[in-house]
């Protein structure tokens, strides 16, 4: 092939560019070092024309190639680098020529894991040069805009081996790249990662599925709300329970998102597990401060929990007996890799072993016995169109029954508590432009609670229902301006239907059988909520960011309007290198609060929304931090808060929500808060033993005008002190220890400090039966004491095996490794107090088989 | 509560029970002011101690016979009430309250923090009965008495407490009629809106939508040997309405520490109890000849 003097007029006949002939593979001649001489290398090559002016190269120019074979794409962009010759394939040829022009060209793409075709949520995509980038969004889908020239780029996720990519920008690009994991959970030098990462401040803080599935909790169980409770600001609830307080908020102010789908009730089992089953994650990310516009619906934190696509490659998927619970989780291409499944599903098992056995040891006319299971299903289906229209689906489904069962051979008296969600959304995710990216989504959400009590023996019979019902429909566009500039906006339409209807009692005459008292309160809400938002994310030179949003809603309940307008700002300046500062203010607006009288995460918890007489609840939360990366090492982030809280509810003082007699809006109370606190977390993100330590010193407070004579009162979870340490050891490839520990200040509770007497038999005529001479009870303060310190150590072991088709994983380990007592609840004898502890010392034991 | 029975089948499985190291400091306990000022009746006062959370008053002699009782009317000192027994302290005068006057009371003992409060006589509410009937009511197979209760509100914030009695046959003395025998037609004593004790006998409402006005209440009680029905109905100071009404929700709500003590209302500066004022007119109905 003789060299062709290039004819100019052929750059302007560009069609379609073909790979093929780039990345056609050449065999480095370590003979030939100068430019020309590579360049007769490629010319060799038997399907490559090459065209170029001699004049317009160096081509006597030494250039070292390391590698033993590159494409020629590769080699062009190693030979070229940083000069102004260009390279372009029109028709069957590839022309080099002089570069003159100095337009912008979208360099855009998706980042995915090598093995399941996994979009990389978060992955990092940066300019080595001057050290700027972008972050990958929910799809991995990422723009960057560059001018004509060549750039070395690198794609960064933790847990995978990063990639730098030397690419020439003389047109728009489009790049899927996939990323192979590391094995580790080892984060990698990212280059520009200050400048880029949107998870450096404890505002924002991210969690892959390795790092949640590397930390074993209850039971051997990996849950990524207990996860978060290690996590500066957040504290956990009663003992062993998956409940989350954020910055001082209640358990009904975090929003879990699970794929966008919002779940009211997270937790099975009291709240020992969390509804999430962990193989079915992606990545988990918590927000807690500079929210972003997008977020609406609850006052201190949003979780939001991406489920995987499923593996496009292959079929695959993990098998895994607890101690507890039996789960599974499939994965697998659909429709030639167009398409994807994932489906996961999890089961207790003791009750399945418990009736046979109450049956052989009681007989079964009579016996006497308790029951309780758990289940949840999460499947989700994907369905790429084309390269810019993709369809998914995802059904979401958890359930809890509790039977307790009495019979004999004269009656039968039962309980029945059932309850569960049910979850379905379908997406369409488009790309009309590489700039625009638009999800409609529609949800349809339900949480049911049932129970069923018949007493033969009383004639008590009893069927209650409760729970929410939410229909959703939203779309959320992201429009890339420019690399400094990206808007995001949308809107949003919610149906809330809402029936708190606590419990409804019917009572029967002995004898006739007929009912003497019912008593049922069939209210239902609705709510029917807009909203619309604008996020405007600018990335500014020298390392200055500002995110500012702007969220606005009406919510309408009993045809009455409440609306808000809801700024959000967020600032940070890069004060080095590695280093940075950052402020927000946050104002959220939530039309819905959670009731609930006892710490635990149970079914009878009630959702209730705003009415003409309970305002919305408003939150002004003012945050500031400090971040920086030590030797790419250590990250240690500081970050203090103050938060304020308006029309907070709580049940009134002397009201029981369970009482009959009333509606629950008279039992409930609306007031104030306000919390403040500093937040520490130090990260250790690579070598043998990686993990973090945090330190969080908070204070929160309400004040109810009707509640502690309207003084203000520590929050029942106002826990000063908190520290959480989870460590991660690995002592082989295949051999990792895990150890968590947490110290927290203890529950605050209100104890009766004085008893006294009634009115007494002298005024009896005030007084009735028994109570004319039962003892009152009073104290000064709400909440002045506190529950002993809690603290625990968990510790566990992983032994990996790996075999021809199948990885097995045997997890060993203890909760509670050093029996800390650490009570649920605490009750008092005769000044002696006495705490109930529900967790005890633990040990479990897990088999995984993934294949 | 029954949902706390979720619990059982953990704590069955996993729970401990322990003692905690934990002492609560020890609290100065407080003097403690039951009484009533009736129209009727000479100034009577109970007064006891508080005890420790974790005690019994009524296990340990609460009373204190030892205290200094003064009886103030509009500032000034009427008289030290007499120590009885059982921390009974009663006028010696036989003076009896008067409408318009603010009687106080101001307890000293030397083991406790002095202690004042103060109340009144409030006016009389005019009220009667009529319109009454006597019914078959064929679904539960019994005859029914129907009355109406008028009541004359005054204008202000007024408080009522009121109950009924019934003699019945063969009974030397009447009995309180509860909610199950009595059936109150009037949106007044909706269940939401109102207080009662936990056995139904009385009621505890507001003249919310009737301030200075007449309103008239439908009665409805089963015959079961009637001979009379009373009604007693008191027009009640505020403070002793939220005493009741604290009172009432007090014994409503569980008082374990799972969740908070309820609080019950004082007016007792310092100190617990409850200072009220109750002026009570009674409405008798015989049952003569309603067949």
């Amino acid at each position: 092939m003789g060299r062709v003097p290039i004819i100019p007029v052929l750059l302007f006949l560009s069609v379609l560019t073909h790979a093929s002939e780039l990345d056609s593979l050449i065999i480095i001649n370590k003979n030939s070092t100068t430019i020309g001489g590579y360049l007769d290398q490629i010319d060799a090559l038997e399907n490559v024309h090459l065209s170029y002016k001699p004049e317009d190269i160096e081509l006597y120019k030494h250039v070292k190639i390391e590698t033993d074979s590159v494409t020629v794409n590769q080699l062009l962009c190693k030979l070229f680098y940083k000069s102004d010759i260009f390279y372009k394939k029109v028709q069957k040829q590839i022309i080099l020529y002089k570069n003159t022009d100095k337009s912008k060209y979208a360099v855009n793409g998706k980042v995915f894991d090598s093995e399941t075709q996994e979009r990389l949520i978060g992955a990092a995509i940066v300019n080595i040069e001057n050290n700027k980038g972008v972050i990958a969004n929910a799809e991995g889908y990422f723009l960057l805009q560059l001018k004509a020239g060549y750039y070395k780029v690198q794609i960064a996720y933790i847990g995978y081996k990063p990639v730098i990519k030397t690419i020439l920008v003389n047109e728009s690009i489009y790049l899927d790249i996939d990323l192979y994991p590391s094995g580790t959970i080892d984060e990698v030098r990212i280059y520009g990662e200050e400048a880029v990462s949107d998870h450096n401040s404890n505002m924002k803080l991210n969690l892959p599925s390795k790092k949640i599935n590397q930390l074993p909790l209850s039971f051997g169980e990996t849950d990524v709300l207990k996860t978060i409770q290690f996590l500066p600001g957040v504290q956990a609830g009663m003992e062993g329970t998956s409940g989350i307080y954020v910055r001082g908020g209640d358990m009904g102010q975090n929003q879990i998102l699970l794929d966008g789908i919002p779940i009211y009730h997270a937790g099975h089992m009291l709240g020992i597990f969390s509804l999430i089953n962990t193989s079915s994650i992606q990545k988990a990310t918590l927000v807690k401060g500079g929210f972003p516009a997008k977020y609406g619906g609850a006052a201190s934190s949003y979780l939001n929990v991406y489920l995987k696509e499923g593996n496009k490659n292959k079929h695959t998927g993990e098998f895994s007996a607890g101690l507890l619970t039996l789960s599974g989780m499939a994965e697998g291409p659909l429709s030639g890799g167009q398409g994807s499944y994932m489906i996961s599903a999890r089961r207790t098992w003791l009750d399945l072993l418990e009736i046979p056995i109450v049956v052989a040891v009681q007989g079964f006319d009579d016996r006497e016995y308790a029951s309780y299971y758990f289940g949840d299903i999460q499947t989700k289906i994907t369905r790429k169109i084309n390269d810019k229209n993709k369809l998914a689906f995802n059904i979401f489904k958890s359930s809890d029954k509790y039977k307790n069962l009495y019979r004999d051979y004269n009656s039968e008296s039962k309980e029945v508590f059932k309850w569960g969600t049910t979850a379905a959304s379908f997406s369409w995710i488009c790309r009309p432009t590489v700039k625009q990216q638009v999800n409609t989504t529609l949800i349809f959400h339900q949480y049911k609670f049932a129970k069923n009590q018949d007493y033969d023996i009383d004639r008590i019979s009893a069927n209650n229902k409760a729970g929410t019902t939410n229909l959703i429909l939203k779309s959320d566009v992201e429009y890339f301006a420019s690399n400094q500039i990206k808007i995001d906006y949308g809107a949003e339409i919610k149906y809330n239907l809402y029936n708190p209807n606590v419990i409804g009692i019917v009572n029967y005459n002995l004898e006739e059988l007929i009912p003497v008292q019912r008593i049922n309160i069939p209210i239902t809400y609705i709510a029917t909520i807009g909203s619309i938002y604008s996020d405007l994310n600018y990335k500014g030179e020298k390392g200055f960011t500002l995110n500012l949003g702007l969220r606005a809603s009406t919510c309408i309940v009993d045809n009455k309007t409440r609306s808000s307008i809801q700024p959000r700002i967020f600032v940070r300046q890069k004060t080095g290198k590695n280093s940075s500062v950052f402020a927000a203010f946050d104002r959220t607006v939530q039309y819905k609060q959670l009731l609930t009288t006892t710490r635990l995460t149970i079914p009878t918890d009630l959702w209730v929304p705003v009415t003409d007489k309970i305002a919305p609840l408003q939150s002004n939360q003012i945050s500031a931090g400090y971040h920086i990366n030590l030797n790419n090492k250590y990250r240690l982030t500081t970050e203090t808060y103050l938060k304020q809280l308006f029309n907070c509810l709580d049940i009134s003082n002397n009201s029981d929500l369970f009482n009959l007699q009333k509606q629950w809006t008279e039992k409930v109370e609306t007031g104030s808060g306000r919390a403040y606190g500093f937040e520490l977390l130090v990260e250790k993100t690579s070598g043998k033993i990686n993990g973090w330590a945090s330190y969080t010193n908070s204070r929160t407070f309400r004040t109810f005008k009707n509640i502690n004579q309207g003084k203000e009162y520590p929050y029942r979870f106002d826990k000063p002190h908190v520290v959480q340490i989870a460590a991660i050891y690995k002592i082989k490839e295949n051999i990792s220890l895990s150890a968590n520990w947490i110290f927290a200040n203890g529950m605050r509770f209100t104890y009766p400090e004085y008893t006294y007497q009634n009115l007494g038999r002298e005024f009896s005529e005030y007084s009735s039966g028994s109570n004319i001479s039962t003892d009152l009870i009073s104290y000064e303060n709400k909440n002045e004491y506190q529950y002993p310190n809690y603290h625990r150590l968990d510790l566990g072991i992983e032994f990996k095996k790996f075999k021809k088709r199948t990885f097995r994983l045997w997890t060993i380990g203890i909760y509670n490794a050093y029996l800390k007592y650490n009570p649920y609840y605490v009750e008092s004898y005769d000044g002696t107090l006495y705490g109930t502890a529900l967790l005890p010392t633990i040990p479990f034991v897990k088999y995984t088989v993934k294949y | 509560m029954k949902h706390i029975s979720f619990l059982l089948i953990f704590l069955l499985l996993f729970s401990c029970y322990s003692e905690l190291d934990f002492e609560f400091p020890e609290k100065d306990q407080k003097i403690v002011v039951n009484s009533v000022v009736k129209s009727d009746s000479i100034f009577k006062v109970r007064i006891a101690r508080s005890y420790p959370g974790y005690e019994q008053s009524l296990l340990n002699y609460p009373y204190l016979d030892d205290a200094t009782v003064s009886l103030y009317a509009d500032g000034e000192k009427l008289e030290v009430l007499e120590s009885i027994d059982w921390g009974i302290y009663r006028s010696t005068t036989g003076i009896k309250p008067q409408e318009g006057v603010n009687y106080s009371l101001e307890v000293e003992h030397e083991n406790f923090e002095n202690v004042k409060t103060s109340a009144y006589l409030p006016p009389q509410t005019s009220t009667s009965l009529s319109n009454v009937t006597k019914t078959y009511d064929s679904s539960a197979n019994g005859y029914y008495f129907n009355y109406t209760l008028n009541i004359h509100d005054a204008p202000g914030k007024n408080y009522y407490w009121l109950k009924v009695k019934e003699l019945k046959e063969g009974y030397g003395d009447t009995e309180d009629i509860d909610q199950f025998n009595l059936t109150i037609e009037d949106e007044l004593f909706d269940y939401k809106k109102m207080v009662y004790s936990d056995y139904d006998i009385f009621y505890v409402f507001e003249d919310t939508g009737f301030d200075g006005k007449s309103r008239s209440i439908k009665f409805k009680s089963s015959d079961e040997g009637t001979q009379y029905i009373v009604v007693e109905f008191h027009n009640i100071t505020e403070d002793f309405y939220l005493y009741m009404k604290s009172i009432n929700n007090f014994y409503s709500v569980s008082s374990s520490t799972k969740n908070d003590p309820p609080v019950i209302y004082t007016n007792v500066e310092k100190g617990f109890g409850i200072f009220g004022g109750t002026h009570v007119t009674y409405d008798t109905l015989y049952i003569i000849n309603l067949d």
